[in-house]
């Protein structure tokens, strides 16, 4: 499981690509990311995200996400819930 | 971009914001002191509530979130205000005005980044406060209610109102964002969670198609666009000041409620690269019918094929009697004026110090080419060139300064407040007007003037008018009027502060001159003589010393702060009828009219306007360790201007030397002078960081030959001559004593 950082945002994007990228390129099949510690996301972090999720698909790994409250909610708000497969919110 | 450069980029996009608040704060605090004079016009009702609307809409999108809750709620108070609901009464207006205030505090925490807890509770403690205090102005006042959440107020107001305010309505908000605008410190996602707070979100899309997979994307490019549709109570206005702040950074495009589909078929030709899953989603949505759909798409592929034949996409569609022309025209023409605004039309800011380096190069342009035309002397040719371009300079220099010039209304509305407050906390009924706030002068000195004016109008408002009561039995109008007025005068511009007041009661200041020593016991003064005795150092009319003006910083003050900007300072009065204290300031410092003499080898300008006249030197005589001359009977001090500055003198003693009196601080005195040279109009260039510590010039300039003269701060040599006793302030009598009447 990948940790992602406390803050989703356009400080951390350029870094977290390529942590991501090798990520999924290693991946077998699967790769499920720990998003429990996010508390900021930004549009940055946002479409870092999406862009993870159709590279992930391009490859067949299978990527889960696992959310803390604020990303969840960020994702509701925009209506993007449904574009990842978003595991249950680990308990706050 | 390492997280170094973005957080440059978002402290540049918050200071524009800070820089934006200010602005917005001083429309606020003029606009309603404006409204005070004409209650209930819809314009300034208007401008009121933009002024709080931007600085919330632009707070929300730097998450400021205790500015956003403040300024919500005032401006809710304001929407009832605009539609009539509420009425502005002096106590809302006084209440309003501290909201104003309060909101800059807030404004100022949020700039500090590292402020204490202390601080934000203190603020926090105010804000709540204030809102209490608001909210028993909003009609059927709920108390309490005024700190809800948002949404629900907003609600409320559509409920409550059946005119004037906007039911809810379903709007439709494309928003493509600009790769580069990440990079600017614009976050995407602040915009939707700010536009989240205005209303309910019946639809939000990501249009996200542009974004390449993660081997091929760059992170810090935005690739975001959204399509929402949303209800909400705000006017078309206030949601378009929501995007104000990012205009720039993302192309908007709003669709009124209940708008005819052609409007949609737009908004899908304006974005060919998502047509067809727009066109779907808005068919969806119910926005628009699946014929017209097909309609534009196949227009939409025509306008393409058509397009490279030169034909524009508008054209097509009145061709094809589609969409009346007009409302093709005035969507056009609406394209271009939102080009046109982002594309540097209009107004844009500079930053003052690149004006200043400007006017610096410039004004060493001058020079040189003055110096220029000297060297082409011998060659007609060559000098018909130089002179030309010496014309062009000329002209460069003159616009160059005029990018400087500012109209010093903004410093003259600033003082309404002033009056208002004093007059309020002096129990006087004052009335300011103001006069030719369009009058342009340099920048420097319009900020600079700022502080000798706040005197002027306080001494005004706290000495120079009498009281209501007084007034009546005097029998002058109960309210007072104080007048701030501003014109160009042959090459300077004068300012005068005016009062209808008690004028000056010269027996009394006359008194106290005598009693502090200023006068002889036994002179006589004319009238505008006793009058310029109030500028004397040292000289205080008020008999209580109030919190107002006497602050110890008297009138001496004043005048030493206007010669310091190269400007006089003028008094008239009449008992009973009033005061008017005038101003001369010159129209910039970055060019000075100057009076060029020579001292032993050296070339000095002293400012034309310290200078009174020139005289052939007579026989100087030594009175109590002074030198003097003997002027129309009187002796005048005199000073060799060489020796003051420690220069080598390689005059022959034995030259004819001439006088040059000048005044300072209404002293005057002689400067012994080897040569006169003439009147000269030079450019100021600042001396550098070795002749700093040399008081009494004040800067430098080349001349035509090439030479540096030094230019002398004449105020400063005359101060440090009777400092040292080379000047007695006794013998160096005021002017107007030495001037027969």
């Amino acid at each position: 499981m990948l940790k992602l950082p406390e803050r989703l945002t356009i400080e951390s994007v350029g870094q977290l690509r390529d942590t991501l990228l090798v990520a999924i390129e290693q991946a077998a099949g699967a790769l499920s990311l720990d998003a429990g510690e996010v508390h900021e996301i930004d549009g940055a972090g946002l479409q870092l995200l999406l862009s993870t999720a159709s590279e992930a698909t391009e490859r067949e790994v299978c990527l889960e996400i696992h959310p803390s409250a604020q990303l969840a909610d960020t994702l509701r708000l925009l209506g993007l819930s449904g574009r990842f497969t978003l595991c249950p919110e680990p308990a706050a | 971009m390492s997280s170094r450069d973005y957080d440059a980029a978002l402290a540049a996009a918050l200071n524009t914001f800070f820089i934006e608040a200010g602005e917005m704060l001083e429309q606020m605090e003029q606009t309603l002191l404006e409204l005070e004079d004409a209650p209930g016009d819809a314009e300034l009702m208007n401008a009121l509530f933009r002024s709080i609307h931007t600085i919330k809409g632009s707070a929300g999108l730097f998450g400021l979130s205790a500015l956003v809750a403040f300024t919500h709620e005032v401006e809710t108070l304001l929407d009832h205000l605009r539609s009539g609901h509420i009425e502005l009464t002096p106590s809302l207006s006084s209440l309003l005005l501290s909201c104003s205030d309060h909101v800059a505090l807030l404004v100022e925490l949020s700039r500090d980044g590292n402020a204490d807890q202390d601080a934000v509770h203190t603020l926090e403690l105010a804000s709540a406060e204030l809102l209490v205090q608001l909210s028993a102005f909003l009609p059927d006042a709920k108390g309490g209610d005024a700190a809800a959440s948002s949404g629900c107020s907003d609600a409320d107001l559509a409920g409550q109102c059946s005119t004037g305010i906007d039911r809810e309505r379903t709007w439709h908000i494309s928003l493509r964002f600009l790769p580069h605008c990440h990079m600017r410190g614009i976050d995407p996602l602040a915009t939707i969670r700010y536009l989240e707070s205005l209303g309910e979100f019946e639809l939000i899309e990501v249009f996200d198609e542009a974004l390449p997979p993660l081997s091929s994307m760059d992170a810090e490019r935005c690739y975001l666009g959204f399509e929402i549709r949303m209800r909400t109570a705000e006017s078309q206005q206030a949601l378009r000041e929501a995007f104000e702040f990012i205009e720039g950074d993302c192309e908007v495009r709003l669709i009124e409620p209940g708008a005819a589909s052609d409007d949609y078929i737009a908004l899908i030709n304006d974005l060919p690269p998502d047509a067809s899953r727009l066109g779907e989603i808005l068919v969806a949505c119910g926005a628009l019918s699946h014929a017209d759909l097909h309609r534009s798409l196949a227009l939409h592929h025509l306008g393409a094929v058509e397009s490279e034949g030169g034909r524009a996409l508008g054209e097509v569609l009145v061709d094809e009697r589609l969409v009346p022309p007009a409302v093709v025209d005035a969507a056009l023409q609406k394209q271009v004026q939102t080009r046109e605004r982002s594309e540097g039309g209009g107004v844009f800011k500079v930053e003052a110090e690149r004006l200043d380096g400007l006017i610096n190069l410039v004004g060493e342009l001058v020079i040189f080419s003055a110096t220029a035309r000297n060297q082409a002397a011998d060659n007609p040719a060559l000098l018909e060139t130089t002179q030309q371009i010496g014309r062009l300079v000329e002209e460069i220099r003159n616009n160059a300064l005029s990018l400087r010039m500012v109209a010093i209304g903004e410093t003259f509305a600033r003082f309404r407040r002033v009056v208002r407050d004093l007059a309020g906390s002096l129990g006087k009924d004052v009335k300011l007007e103001i006069e030719g706030g369009e009058t342009e002068l340099d920048k420097s000195l319009v900020e600079r003037i700022g502080d000798p004016l706040m005197h002027l109008v306080r001494n005004a408002l706290d000495h120079g008018l009498e009281t209501s009561e007084e007034r009546e039995a005097a029998g002058k109008p109960r309210a007072s009027r104080v007048r701030l007025s501003a014109q160009h005068d042959s090459g300077s511009v004068v300012i005068t502060v005016g009062d209808d007041g008690g004028g000056i009661d010269t027996a009394r200041v006359l008194e106290k001159a005598r009693s502090r020593g200023l006068v002889a016991q036994d002179a006589t003064l004319s009238t505008s003589e006793i009058h310029a005795l109030i500028f004397e150092p040292g000289f205080s009319t008020a008999e209580a010393v109030t919190d107002i003006s006497g602050r110890g910083v008297g009138m001496d003050v004043v005048r030493r702060n206007v010669e310091k900007l190269r400007g006089r300072i003028a008094i008239r009065s009449q008992p009973n009828v009033g005061t008017e204290i005038e101003i001369r300031l010159p129209l910039t410092l970055a060019i000075i009219d100057g009076f060029l003499v020579r001292s032993g080898r050296t070339a000095l300008i002293i400012p034309l306007e310290q200078v009174d006249e020139c005289i052939a030197a007579a026989v100087t005589q030594e009175r109590n360790g002074t030198t003097v001359i003997n002027q129309r009977g009187r002796p005048m001090p005199v000073l060799d201007v060489g020796a003051s500055l420690g220069l080598n003198s390689a005059s022959a003693t034995s030259a004819r030397r001439s006088v040059v009196v000048v005044r300072s601080e209404g002293q005057r005195a002689g400067l012994l002078v080897d040569q006169l040279l003439g009147e000269h109009q030079t450019v100021i260039k600042p001396l550098g960081k070795v002749f700093q510590h040399i008081r009494p010039l004040s800067g430098s300039t080349i001349l035509g030959s090439g030479e540096i003269a030094l230019i002398l701060d004449v105020n400063e040599l005359m101060a440090r001559a009777m400092t040292e006793g080379a000047i007695s302030s006794g013998m160096a009598a005021p002017q107007e004593q030495d001037v027969p009447a």
